[in-house]
């Protein structure tokens, strides 16, 4: 199995193959890069045609669907299922004309694909999942059938899951989206198993955990998941992501070895946001079997120990 | 019901950072003015489309500058933003933020562009509209508040007078914990504002479920006030959607608790913690969880 975190920018997309068979959890952040990488680094049929098993939507953030409606659209996208969470059509919205724009491209995008294969939009509560190939599956351990919470808020109700290969026992992925303290509250009520992985995707961007202590939250993370991998899939347009004292919270949990985010934070240094040739840290992520994060950018390790980085906030030392 | 404007050959560009807000500032601009608006959040992305156009005039709205760490991270932003996205320097700019730009760096700002209008404010959603109107000389007349509703109140902290802001932190209810609104006597602009900062909490406050907002003034003395909410009269194509999208459950139930004696299962089973453990750690969510607030933007 091999799982590829993209750098899009601020926003999540993350890439699952195994053999051939093929999963996206978000499309999030750049819609061009996203589209890019699919379709440059994805096999396709003697049609031209891309196989995508599952395609999963975490919550109704626009850094984590924007790329979807181009997907759909796409005819060359041959998508198996479509998960979103249930905050897809917010219940309870008084006026529709609240919706942003990007939302109703969404909905138009999704209703035409629906006309178009005749397929549904499927809902991944905790317990479901899907199967990719013989040996991998994504497991859902949240949200929870009934809403924990009052006023739905879509952070916490984020589908949090994991993906797994039996061929491959060493990289458990744990997948977030931006789920907060009361979603990892309403998990481990659940199940103390469903969560355990090797290598965590650290929920929102490594950003602000919904009012929760940072550092407490962060640590308790890494505690429960227990995770050796920690990747933040970030942007430098929100120059704090990840937050330090998120960053302070796993070096503190102790069982973190490597930190990898995929853009350069603006608590290591701050990048100059005009200057394009600012450095962009790790770039897309990748985990393929090895007990490493395999970085787009070989110097990566180099760069955060090197002069560019003179306070890289992912060293563990 | 806001008119609709007669189409405008006009074009304009529209830089705003906060989507929601930016996302109705834009659409008011087409339906009161008829002019073609090309709205844009976020430069990084979206900066060779607007290479390739030409705008009569380009409005940058920088109100939230939080995030970008400090002030200066802002105005950066706003640079690029004009060097970058008027090919013809004779473009008029007009420019709105937060922070206070100081003389020498509206001199510096020059260089970059044609700016007619800096202003230490952030306009309100009728404000733009007029603003624009004014620079564009296009006939707009402000509209009547179309529909009243009383959904309560709420608590403004951190109020600047001179500053004309205000932080509103909601409840941990609703969807946010943040957010700033600008800041006037219990006028259009505070009740436009609002509108938009409901649209931003992105469904999470109705009748059922009210957003408090008490409006703290004048040393310490706090008064509640019922403000009108501005509901516009406007059904988007997300009603019809709504009522299009199916749904199903998903078509496989996966056990987490899986057999341990597949190889992933026999790591995982070496990592569980003892019953106590995992006991003191959900407890340790529970109070972090109690403690949390509402969502922290996306």
């Amino acid at each position: 199995m091999r799982v590829d975190f993209l750098d899009v920018g601020h926003g999540s997309c993350v890439v699952v193959r195994s053999g051939a068979h093929v999963a996206i959890i978000d499309v999030g952040g750049a819609p061009r890069q996203v589209h890019e990488f699919l379709t440059t680094e994805l096999p396709a049929d003697s049609d031209g045609r891309i196989k995508i098993e599952a395609l999963v939507i975490t919550h109704m953030h626009e850094d984590h669907y924007r790329g979807l409606p181009a997907i759909l659209y796409d005819g060359c996208f041959e998508i198996g299922a479509l998960y979103a969470n249930r905050d897809l059509l917010p219940e309870g919205l008084v006026d529709d004309s609240l919706l942003g724009r990007m939302e109703m491209r969404l909905h138009e995008a999704i209703v035409c694909w629906q006309r178009r294969t005749g397929k549904q939009v499927c809902s991944l509560l905790d317990g479901e999942g899907f199967s990719l190939g013989t040996s991998a599956r994504f497991t859902a351990v949240w949200p929870a059938a009934i809403p924990t919470w009052p006023g739905g808020v879509r952070n916490t109700d984020s589908i949090v899951g994991r993906v797994e290969d039996d061929e491959d026992p060493g990289m458990r992925v744990l997948v977030t989206g931006d789920a907060d303290a009361r979603s990892f509250a309403g998990i481990t009520a659940r199940s103390a198993l469903a969560i355990l992985s090797d290598v965590l995707l650290f929920p929102h961007h490594g950003g602000l955990p919904g009012g929760a202590d940072p550092t407490r939250f962060a640590s308790a993370l890494c505690r429960t998941v227990k995770a050796d991998r920690v990747v933040i899939q970030n942007g430098t347009r929100w120059v704090n992501h990840p937050h330090k004292k998120i960053l302070a919270g796993i070096r503190q949990a102790g069982s973190v070895h490597e930190i990898a985010c995929t853009e350069l934070s603006g608590s290591c240094g701050r990048p100059h946001p005009s200057d394009v040739y600012a450095p962009r840290c790790a770039g897309t992520v990748t985990v393929d079997g090895g007990p490493s994060l395999q970085t787009e950018r070989p110097h990566h390790g180099q760069f955060v120990r090197g002069a560019l980085v003179a306070d890289a906030q992912c060293m563990l030392s | 019901m806001i008119p609709t404007a007669p189409q405008s050959s006009k074009r304009v560009l529209l830089f705003d950072d906060q989507r929601t807000a930016g996302t109705r500032r834009a659409e008011r601009l087409r339906s009161e003015l008829g002019v073609d608006v090309r709205y844009v959040w976020d430069v990084e992305q979206t900066i060779d489309e607007i290479l390739l156009s030409r705008y009569d005039l380009c409005v940058l709205d920088y109100s939230d500058v939080r995030g970008w760490g400090d002030t200066r991270c802002g105005l950066d932003i706003v640079k690029r933003g004009i060097s970058e996205s008027t090919i013809n320097r004779d473009t008029p700019v007009m420019i709105y933020t937060m922070f206070t730009i100081r003389p020498d760096e509206i001199d510096e700002l020059e260089h970059y562009g044609r700016i007619v209008e800096v202003k230490n404010q952030v306009l309100g959603m009728e404000g733009i509209v007029e603003a624009v109107a004014h620079w564009l000389d296009l006939p707009w007349t402000r509209s009547e508040i179309v529909t009243s509703r009383v959904w309560g109140v709420g608590e403004i902290q951190d109020w600047s007078e001179t500053e004309r802001q205000a932080t509103v932190i909601v409840p941990s209810w609703s969807d946010s914990t943040e957010l700033v609104v600008e800041w006037s006597w219990l006028g259009q602009e505070l009740v436009e504002e609002l509108s938009v900062l409901i649209g931003e909490l992105e469904g999470g406050v109705s009748e059922a479920n009210p957003l408090l907002v008490r409006v703290e003034y004048n040393e310490n003395a706090l008064r509640s006030y019922e403000l009108d909410l501005r509901v516009l009269d406007r059904i988007g194509p997300a009603a019809a959607f709504r009522s299009s999208v199916t749904w199903t459950s998903a078509p496989e139930r996966i056990d987490p608790e899986e057999p341990t004696d597949t190889p992933a299962g026999k790591r995982a089973a070496g990592k569980v913690p003892a019953a106590e453990v995992w006991e003191s750690l959900h407890e340790e969510w529970v109070n972090l969880a109690s403690t949390a607030g509402g969502e922290e933007g996306d």
